[in-house]
């Protein structure tokens, strides 16, 4: 039985600029429940850490707009004041952001600025602090800790210090933890055992845990269920298998055809998105993705809604007009599911090559 | 496209045990307290045309090696051999000719365009100095219209001609990268992380772009990347660097199916599937621990510290890269996926760093042997 403790309904984050509004985060609904990994994926711009930062009120700011309702519990995150914001972070909501280095205070012992956080929320003495401090980081796996508590950030690794920012989350024990692209920064074999350390502490003291990440690798690897954003809105959300085995939104398609494998043949070419995400400055009207999907018809021109188009199962949501029969016959490309090339792109392009070539005719 | 080992004709480029040492300076009169082994003894050709890609960790000499290819830097030792011409000692002057012939691209298209020029200046730079090497008129008509051509080569709209870096997205920006090594007609371009900054979607699109040049304009590339899964879509060979030594090097397909380096093993399998089925069903033993300390490389087969099949021989004794039958080559004392008849057959690379042992290995990995 999933127990929420988390649930966001049609969130907004709009951002006046000099250039007009910008429609950061557009309607993203969903929930977190306790012990469970929701991962939320996009490429850049999708609203993916706007959204997570919105949760800890850190997008607060004179030109920051807010709509819908993210509630913990019975608070309400958007309308709550700094003060109860403060005592949520670090206390029951978490966060460890991609860079760790720019994360900790550079001027500060790691071990001290664990103290710092622990001693924020709970009243205990500087001595029990650090010992507590201590044993964080052995068990989130730094060696030889009581020495280590004692270093600065920058004789860290990355890998190390990202262990630090996790130690320093789970400090108060959370109810969640946001992870804002945990491992984007270190290398494969480093980020494998930062996510195992994850999973572990999951599993150990029932903590949900908030995944963003555009590497779907690593939310195959580690994710209950997901969320697929794509220019500011939920495109697609399901469980795991529903994701990646019936994917029903043509982004994720594509992003599930684009991402170069290891484990099957090499194709001649690697599957690819035509096009570029929108400006969030002048989206496009109706479905944010139309322009660069191949499947797109009349009614595009409307933003469909986020609904479950299989009725057989209600908690796969997806925003796109096509029906399901269409859907399952139209993801897959030569066996495998993908976006197609897109016909009318490629006719235009063969277009101006041949118009090219006549304009070099003339030139020599 | 060439043999395995590249060298069947007269290579494009030869690596001849390359080293490249940084001093480590301390206290207050800078004395040189160490160096760090950023490149150690680096042996390998690329053929005409040719890919090869160049992949390790963090911190393992992929940049650096990029680096003194292009003579960004000047190697500490070694040759460097470009078109038969021994271009690791000349002069900048002497150099020139070789520059255009060798270019470079940038892992972030952010730093490396300058943001107050427009495009057409960044992409034409190259030309107007190689023009005015040449001796031949500068003319800026004409230096428009090849920038134009190259904008529409790597798939820009030509009439962005005058729009700057920031008016860009990311993957745009790093086409302009690519438009600015081929401006000059370089024969090899070195790419370094040249879509690790991407998105998947945007990456994909730029591997595709660089796949075409090299097809229609008859380039070499070497292709340096942190993970092995986009390389495997460029390179006709794969070199895997670990802590300043190449590990392993073997024609890119081989690589996958039968990686014989326990690291190349491990890098492989700490790759995350998009396939949740496939990513439940393996059973994954990514390297643990971390990278040592390169100024202070561990003796004898570097990775020994985080190697579950170390013995006694991988901390005393380097282990020489040995070439096997398929044209693989990899530097361990105990490799994997290796019958006993190619064990047989194997032989010592002429790529062995000169601190390697004489000894090639005799049996194969123990499968059985358990984590460090």
């Amino acid at each position: 039985m999933r127990e929420e403790i988390l649930t966001v309904e049609h969130l907004q984050v709009g951002f006046r600029t000099e250039e007009g509004l910008v429609q950061a985060v557009d309607d993203v609904s969903f929930s977190l429940a306790k012990g469970e990994l929701v991962g939320i994926v996009g490429e850049s711009g999708s609203g993916k850490s706007v959204t997570a930062m919105t949760l800890m009120g850190l997008t607060r700011s004179p030109n920051a707009s807010f709509a819908g309702r993210v509630r913990l519990g019975d608070l309400d995150l958007l309308s709550a004041s700094d003060s109860e914001l403060r005592r949520v972070r670090g206390k029951r909501v978490a966060m460890i952001f991609q860079d760790p280095m720019t994360a900790l205070n550079p001027v500060h012992r790691v071990g001290e600025q664990i103290v710092e956080q622990i001693r924020a929320h709970e009243s205990i003495t500087k001595a029990a602090a650090w010992a507590w401090a201590v044993d964080l980081l052995r068990r989130v796996g730094i060696p030889r800790p009581e020495e280590r508590a004692r270093s600065y950030p920058h004789e860290f690794s990355g890998g190390m210090r990202q262990r630090v920012m996790i130690a320093m989350a789970l400090s108060c024990s959370p109810e969640i933890l946001i992870a804002d692209e945990p491992t984007t920064a270190l290398d494969v074999t480093i980020q494998a055992q930062i996510l195992a350390e994850i999973e572990d502490l999951r599993k150990e003291t029932g903590v949900g845990v908030l995944l963003i990440t555009h590497d779907l690798g690593v939310i195959a690897d580690v994710a209950d269920r997901v969320v697929v954003m794509y220019a500011g809105r939920v495109v697609e959300q399901g469980s795991l298998d529903e994701i990646f085995y019936d994917p029903l939104h043509p982004y994720t398609w594509g992003l599930l055809g684009s991402v170069p494998r290891v484990d099957k043949d090499r194709p001649g070419r690697l599957p690819t998105i035509g096009g570029s995400p929108p400006s969030l400055l002048h989206p496009p009207a109706g479905c944010h993705f139309a322009p660069r999907c191949p499947w797109r018809f009349e009614a595009c021109g409307e933003v469909p809604p986020l609904q479950p188009t299989d009725p057989g199962s209600r908690h796969h949501l997806d925003r796109c007009w096509l029906g399901l029969e269409d859907k399952r016959e139209r993801r897959l490309v030569g066996g495998a599911i993908g976006l197609p090339a897109r016909p009318a792109a490629s006719a235009v392009a063969a277009a101006e090559a041949a118009a090219e070539a006549a304009a070099e005719g003339e030139r020599s | 496209m060439t043999g395995p080992d590249g060298a069947a004709s007269a290579p494009l480029l030869r690596l001849d045990h390359l080293q490249m040492l940084f001093p480590v300076r301390a206290g207050s009169f800078g004395r040189t307290q160490g160096h760090v082994h950023a490149v150690d003894d680096v042996s390998f050709s690329l053929a005409d045309g040719e890919t090869l890609g160049l992949v390790g960790e963090s911190g393992c000499g992929k940049t650096t090696l990029a680096r003194c290819v292009v003579r960004l830097l000047e190697p500490t030792g070694g040759t460097v051999t470009f078109r038969g011409h021994d271009v690791t000692r000349l002069r900048p002057r002497a150099l020139r000719p070789y520059r255009a012939d060798m270019q470079i691209v940038f892992q972030d298209p952010q730093a490396s365009l300058n943001p107050r020029k427009r495009v057409g200046q960044i992409v034409g730079a190259g030309l107007r100095l190689r023009d005015a090497v040449a001796g031949a008129p500068a003319g800026a008509g004409r230096a428009d219209d090849r920038v134009r051509w190259l904008l529409r080569q790597v798939g820009l709209n030509p009439e962005h001609i005058n729009r700057f870096p920031h008016e860009f997205s990311g993957g745009q920006r790093q086409r302009v990268g690519v438009a600015r090594a081929l401006a000059v007609e370089p024969r090899l371009i070195v790419l370094d992380e040249p879509v690790s900054a991407l998105d998947v979607s945007i990456q994909a699109q730029v591997v595709n772009l660089l796949d075409d040049l090299q097809d229609d304009l008859h380039l070499s590339y070497i292709f340096v990347a942190h993970d092995l899964s986009v390389v495997r879509h460029v390179s006709d060979r794969i070199a895997v660097m670990y802590l300043g030594k190449v590990v392993e090097l073997s024609p890119a397909e081989e690589l996958y199916a039968k990686p014989i380096h326990p690291y190349t093993q491990g890098l492989l399998g700490a790759i995350p599937i998009p396939d949740p089925n496939l990513s439940r069903a393996r059973t994954r033993r990514p390297p643990t621990g971390e990278l040592p300390n390169p100024v202070d490389p561990p003796p004898g087969c570097r990775y020994n510290t985080r190697c579950q099949f170390a013995t006694e021989i991988c901390r005393t004794v380097e282990p020489p890269l040995t070439r096997y039958p398929s044209g693989h080559e990899a530097a361990c004392h105990h490799p994997l996926n290796v019958t006993l008849s190619e064990l047989a057959e194997a032989v010592r690379s002429p790529l062995s760093p000169l601190s390697a042992g004489p000894d090639l290995p005799t049996a194969p990995a123990d499968p059985a042997a358990t984590p460090a």
